[in-house]
């Protein structure tokens, strides 16, 4: 099985090969019948790559220890689930696993457009076999995931790292790795049609919901791996500007500008070299995030090893830089406006302030990211970046973002008047300022907090009043009532109001980022039976357990959770953990375990114990509005849910009667799923 | 439309070509399964699972594979790449200025756009809406106008649907419309009545189905009378 998984990789490179040859040769030549055999060509690289993938499972699943990197991320004892998911827990199986997803976006992309968008098809496949050779190479010539020993082959393997084998970790990476590789797919269509100069609206819908669908994945995967850090790492935080974090979130920050200002490009016909210039950079940053986490360039917890293949990776990207730049300014001619900007107070602008800041950060973010690698290059010294640095800039950054996306929506396209700006903005202004008083008089000094908290109260009264505008005006208009008139707005105009309750989850994640300024924590030792106040709560040690289950040793720690002010009643029993796994080396690992309202989570570690007398060391955290992160990013699916909810068609006027309930059932799965993250969260 | 002459791709029309690789696609397929039950043993239930899993992909990979070749002898796939792209891009731009009329609509019900600037505004996202929706019309008209030609030279003689087909025949089969529809031909702006049909609406100019709220037929792109 190794050699049949080897020789797919090597068969990949001259499928991938062949494929590119036949795409250009079907652009030289304008022929159908190159780029169809071109588009085969995509669906062989996908099949032979899905065949690799699941061999390299399969020697998971078989135990096969002569694969040096089976033997290196799994064992005997891991449960079979870990065992299957192991496959992306190292450096060559999560690059095997990138250029496998990155196929199957290929392959739906191309079958997508087989019937469309011919022209610039061509390119567009040269460049998505250009990337896939690349990572395919890589793999053959420094990460061979198939490497075998060639003697003395051990009978058991290592073990993967405790803190993968965790629920969240076995989603983060996928979701992760589809956000980043739905990247390549735009920007394989913009250089598609850089090339071949078509530069008119047909790159631009062929790729608009790629740019969505890889967005959303992103979104989701940052936030599965805050989450991840929040309940397996054992420090209470979910985002500590960690160099991998910090990796995924500089592409999302170019690709969220991208998907804002492509808008002015479709209403407009402005930022057309921008928008080119923005996705671009997005996949330019998937490969400098990708080479930063797998070359060993930037320390970090949860980094790859150190390893040969940033010299892979340094090429590529300078090669990539020089033609997608090259042919940017090429194309410079055809990508001129066709509006100029008639006023700074004009949603166009709004959009282009919102990039501004967007880059801005992702540029702060690399930069910061890479600079003690950078200063350690050029001087020998080491620095270190730590998160209050990048804290120190990236609030202001965020908040005039929050402000922004509140400001957007109440301006016109073109130019808003005095009157008008007065219109839309008194009431949300007033809110904001009537919010950040109230927290004021509440006794909050902080600015964070106080700005955070004005700002979300200001950005959520615009939305409610565009929604309530909106709704008032059909039920004018219509004669509707208040929840058919907000049906038939969202059924209407699904991108617009998709992306305000997308706006609307970025609130609710302020909101809960807010929370950290009141963040409480306490570490104790705490004997058997005594009790630690912290916060609203009364935290008692009831007993310190020890179990084995084959892999691991286990110590928990039973407590029960009280209301701090004489309540007998417990509100919960607490487990936190520590975990001492036998392999690999003997490593442990703290188990988490909270008390979560819609209001805070009161989260206890066990830091260390002492069996004999039945003492526990607890830290012991209560962290206000956690939640609404993780609720605000629930908010940013249901949003992108109505975004990309296909268009109603029009139904012949004889249509059964039934197929008219087709738009009443998306409007009730869309409030069913808005229901069940309002359950998720409550519950 | 453009489906009536576009060649073809998917469908097995060469079967000299398509047969044989689906014949070796079949008995690579009994393979896999056999030696997945001889290797079920290493992995169990799972290790069936992929290696099937693996067996089905590799055989995904034989079909592709002769696909891929034989299209480079596929007789049905003869001709140039079309411009098929065009008309998708002219039917996203229609999406989108029939969207930005909807939300302009809405901006200035909202009280957002100036009402001296508003009637502009309107009048010009409508005049644009018009345009795209008459330059789609056009588009339709070359091509059924190129599928009766190539019927006709087959010896098919078509008679021409009047009813469907209000745009004027173009001067020659590879004449694409381009630039301003106010350059060529007036655009029929005199409103349109809605006639009930079976719990519906149809648009009297052209008989393509319409909704009771739209305002604008989506096919011909004349104003429809309000209903009354």
């Amino acid at each position: 099985m190794p050699v049949f998984g080897e020789a797919l990789l090597l068969a990949t490179m001259v499928a991938a090969t062949a494929t590119a040859c036949a795409a250009a040769l079907a652009h030289r030549r304008g022929s159908n019948r190159w780029l169809t055999s071109a588009e085969y060509g995509v669906y062989t690289v996908f099949g032979l790559l899905s065949c690799a993938s699941l061999a390299l499972i399969y020697l998971f699943v078989a135990e096969d220890y002569s694969v040096k990197y089976v033997q290196h991320y799994s064992d005997r004892s891991m449960p079979m689930f870990y065992k299957v998911t192991a496959f992306w827990g190292g450096q060559s199986g999560s690059l095997l696993f990138w250029v496998w997803v990155m196929s199957i976006w290929g392959a739906i992309a191309v079958w997508q457009n087989r019937h469309k968008n011919r022209a610039i098809l061509p390119y567009t496949i040269v460049t998505l076999m250009v990337v896939s050779m690349f990572f395919v190479t890589t793999m053959v010539f420094a990460a061979n995931p198939f490497d075998t020993y060639v003697v003395g082959a051990p009978t058991d393997g290592r073990g993967l790292n405790p803190l993968l084998q965790n629920p969240y970790m076995v989603s983060h990476p996928p979701s992760l790795y589809l956000g980043y590789i739905g990247w390549t797919i735009p920007f394989c269509f913009a250089i598609g049609a850089l090339v071949h100069g078509k530069l008119d609206y047909g790159w631009i819908a062929a790729m608009r919901k790629w740019c969505l669908v890889a967005w959303v994945f992103l979104t989701v995967g940052l936030t599965l791996g805050g989450l991840w850090a929040y309940e397996e790492l054992g420090w209470g935080g979910y985002w500590a500007w960690d160099p991998v974090e910090n990796a995924a979130f500089m592409p999302w920050l170019t690709g969220t500008a991208f998907i804002h200002s492509i808008q002015v490009q479709e209403r407009r016909k402005m930022y057309k070299a921008w928008n080119m210039l923005l996705i671009i950079l997005t996949f330019l940053l998937t490969l400098l995030g990708t080479m930063m986490t797998r070359s060993g360039v930037v320390q970090s917890v949860h980094a790859f090893a150190q390893s040969d293949i940033g010299h892979f990776f340094g090429f590529f990207i300078g090669f990539a830089t020089v033609v997608s730049l090259g042919l940017l300014v090429w194309r410079l001619p055809k990508l001129r406006p066709e509006h100029e900007l008639e006023s700074v107070v004009s949603r166009e602008f709004a959009f282009l302030a919102n990039n501004w800041i967007l880059l801005a950060a992702a540029f702060f973010v690399t930069f910061a990211t890479l600079f003690p690698s950078l200063f350690k290059g050029l001087t020998g010294q080491e620095v270190n970046v730590g998160p209050s640095f990048f804290n120190l800039w990236m609030i202001p950054i965020g908040l005039v973002l929050l402000f922004l996306t509140g400001v957007g929506p109440l301006l016109s396209w073109r130019k808003s008047t005095g009157r008008s700006l007065l219109d839309q903005f008194w009431l949300p202004s007033l809110v904001g300022l009537g919010t950040t008083g109230a927290v004021l008089a509440y006794g909050v000094r902080q600015w964070e907090p106080l700005v955070t908290f004005g700002l979300c109260a200001f950005v959520a009264v615009t939305l409610g009043q565009e929604l309530w505008r909106g709704a008032r005006h059909r039920m004018k208009k219509s004669n509707e009532s208040v929840a058919v008139a907000l049906a038939t707005l969202m059924q209407r105009a699904k991108r617009r109001y998709g992306g305000y309750v997308v706006h609307f989850g970025l609130v609710l994640m302020f909101f809960g980022f807010a929370g950290n300024a009141f963040k409480i924590e306490k570490e104790m030792q705490v004997a058997k039976g005594d009790s630690v106040e912290i916060g609203d709560y009364r935290v008692r040690l009831d007993e310190l357990s020890f179990r084995d289950d084959g892999q691991k040793n286990m110590v928990t720690a039973q407590l029960t959770v009280f209301d701090r002010d004489g309540g007998t009643e417990p509100l919960a029993e607490l487990e936190p953990a520590k975990w001492f796994y036998r392999k690999p080396e003997e490593q442990v690992t703290s188990e988490v375990d909270k008390y979560s309202t819609v209001e805070e989570d009161l989260y206890a570690v066990l830091g260390g114990f002492d069996g004999r007398n039945q003492t526990a060391a607890l830290q012991l955290k209560v962290n206000p509005l956690v939640n609404f992160v993780w609720l605000g990013c629930a908010f940013m699916l249901l949003g992108f849910g109505i975004a990309v909810w296909p268009e109603r068609k029009k139904l012949p006027a004889a249509a059964p009667a039934w197929n008219r309930l087709a738009p009443a059932a998306s409007a009730a799965s869309i409030m069913l799923a808005f229901a069940s993250a309002a359950l998720a969260f409550l519950g | 439309m453009d489906g009536m002459v576009e060649p073809s791709r998917g469908s097995s029309s060469a079967p000299s070509a398509t047969s044989s690789p689906w014949l070796a696609a079949a008995q690579v397929g009994l393979g896999v399964v056999v030696l997945a039950l001889l290797l079920a043993g290493r992995g169990g239930g799972v290790g069936f699972v992929v290696f099937f899993a693996c067996g089905a992909a590799a055989v995904f990979t034989a079909w592709a594979v002769g696909r891929a070749v034989s299209s480079l002898r596929d007789p049905t796939l003869e001709g140039p790449l079309t411009a098929e792209g065009n008309r998708e891009a002219l039917e996203h731009e229609k999406r989108l200025a029939l969207l930005g009329l909807r939300e302009l609509e809405a901006d200035i019900a909202a009280g957002k756009v100036d009402p001296a600037d508003a009637d502009h505004l309107k009048r010009t996202a409508e005049q644009k809406a018009l345009q795209l929706i008459h330059r789609l019309r056009e588009d339709d008209a070359t091509w059924r106008h190129r599928a009766e030609d190539l019927l006709r030279d087959e010896g098919l003689g078509v008679e021409p649907e009047q009813s469907q087909s209000p745009a004027p025949r173009p001067a020659s089969p590879a004449a694409k419309p381009s630039g301003p529809v106010a350059d060529r031909r007036a655009f029929d702006e005199r409103p349109a009545a809605r006639v009930p049909v079976d719990g519906g609406h149809r648009c009297a100019g052209c008989e393509a189905s319409v909704g009771a709220q739209d305002r604008y037929c989506g096919s011909c792109g004349r104003p429809l009378e309000a209903l009354t």
